[in-house]
């Protein structure tokens, strides 16, 4: 098992490879990455469009990271990157005449992309309760739960405090118990 | 299914499941759910949630890896490009457009008003042609601004004088309005005008709203430059 800081000296060698003028770092990254990222899209609500945002993510994280001085973890940042283009998305379809606002307590059907490949009955429960949760609730909670990312991660990504980090995590953990107890 | 009073131990619990903790946390978070039912319950729907969502939504890695692999450009070399129509520079275009047609407009009023003084330049002080290559200029309410190029019409330049202008006040000043030839006018007359149009240029220049245009966000995030 790889730990957090096997992750960093990976993604250390990999940028200092990739600026070095190496290509093949770059597509390792994306291997690296990708993933995860695809989860935090599902998490954040996007579904068809999740591969198209990965891609968009990367491009983005690819054309700035000259200013990348590694004061966060590399996925830390990509996640930032990631729900930035997501709330771009959000606003763009908001100001079209025909959008669908995205309301802030939407939260049904935003877990479709990952129909059908939960394996156990409470497995499936928890998979119904996250997607009960506030977009906030389940965006804390896949990240510190799936992701395994500390608050001030977390409250990087978000762009909130610690303290509100923990407490969504905290009434998030609390709301799952509440439906599956009921 | 309540929440443990150890609040110490609770929030190691994600670590606990993800592998993430020392040996040391290991032993003590261990020996502290060996005996707590409500974080034994609580890890173990750490361990649910993980498992149904570990499965990322079906994306096709490799493909993102090539098509990143081709918009980007390693630092070695001169620019970076990027793809799918979503890219700053396709989004920053439609500006650097609307940027050029001012500068365009801007030069042919520029122009407009050299070619002017280069005819008036063109003619003898003292044989002033009556209206031609007359230029008009009112001040605001005054709705006539630049009367039509009297040379282009043959009969305009022998007959009698036009009148485009005779919305401007007979009596206005000259540092106001211009209505009569450009013979009329001295050479501080013609620099105060054509300083005017550049002005009037640069008003109407400032009266024009830029299009909605979605471009990048900057910013720090993280420390770190981000578009």
């Amino acid at each position: 098992m790889t730990t957090p800081t096997d992750d960093l000296a990976s993604d250390a060698t990999l940028l200092t490879r990739w600026r070095s003028g190496d290509e093949r770092a770059a597509t390792e990254i994306v291997e690296r990455h990708a993933p995860a990222l695809a989860r935090f899209a599902a998490s954040l609500g996007a579904r068809s469009e999740i591969e198209e945002l990965v891609q968009d993510t990367f491009v983005r994280a690819f054309g700035s990271l000259d200013g990348f001085r590694g004061e966060s973890t590399l996925r830390t940042w990509l996640f930032t990157i990631m729900r930035r283009l997501v709330l771009d998305q959000r606003r763009a379809r908001a100001r079209r005449p025909v959008s669908v606002p995205v309301e802030e307590d939407d939260a049904t059907t935003e877990f479709d992309a990952l129909d059908g490949m939960v394996a156990t009955e409470m497995e499936q429960k928890v998979r119904d309760a996250v997607g009960e949760l506030t977009p906030t609730q389940r965006e804390v909670f896949t990240l510190r739960v799936m992701e395994g990312l500390s608050y001030k991660e977390i409250a990087e990504i978000a762009g909130t405090t610690e303290g509100a980090a923990r407490v969504h995590y905290h009434n998030a953990m609390r709301a799952v118990k509440e439906f599956l107890d009921g | 299914m309540a929440d443990c009073s150890n609040v110490e131990i609770r929030e190691l619990l994600p670590e606990r499941a993800g592998g993430a903790l020392s040996a040391a946390d290991v032993a003590r978070v261990d020996a502290h759910i060996a005996s707590c039912a409500l974080c034994t319950s609580e890890l173990a729907l750490i361990n649910a949630a993980r498992r149904s969502l570990r499965v990322a939504p079906a994306i096709d890695v490799a493909r993102i890896a090539a098509s990143v692999a081709a918009a980007t450009i390693v630092p070695s070399r001169p620019q970076l490009v990027t793809s799918g129509g979503r890219s700053a520079a396709v989004r920053q275009a439609p500006r650097l457009r609307w940027i050029g047609w001012k500068a365009a407009a801007a030069v042919t009023i520029a122009a407009a008003g050299i070619g002017s003084f280069a005819v008036w330049q063109s003619t003898d002080d003292a044989t002033p042609l009556p209206n031609a290559g007359t230029v008009a200029i009112a001040t605001a309410p005054s709705p006539t601004t630049v009367a039509p190029a009297a040379t282009s019409s043959p009969q305009a330049a022998t007959a009698e004088p036009l009148h485009v202008a005779s919305t401007a006040p007979a009596a206005q000043p000259a540092e106001l309005g211009v209505a009569g030839g450009l013979g009329d006018l001295s050479s501080g007359d013609l620099q105060a005008l054509l300083g005017d149009l550049g002005s009037s240029a640069l008003a109407a220049d400032a009266s024009f709203e830029d299009p909605d245009v979605i471009v990048p966000e900057v910013g720090t995030v993280n420390g770190w430059e981000s578009l």
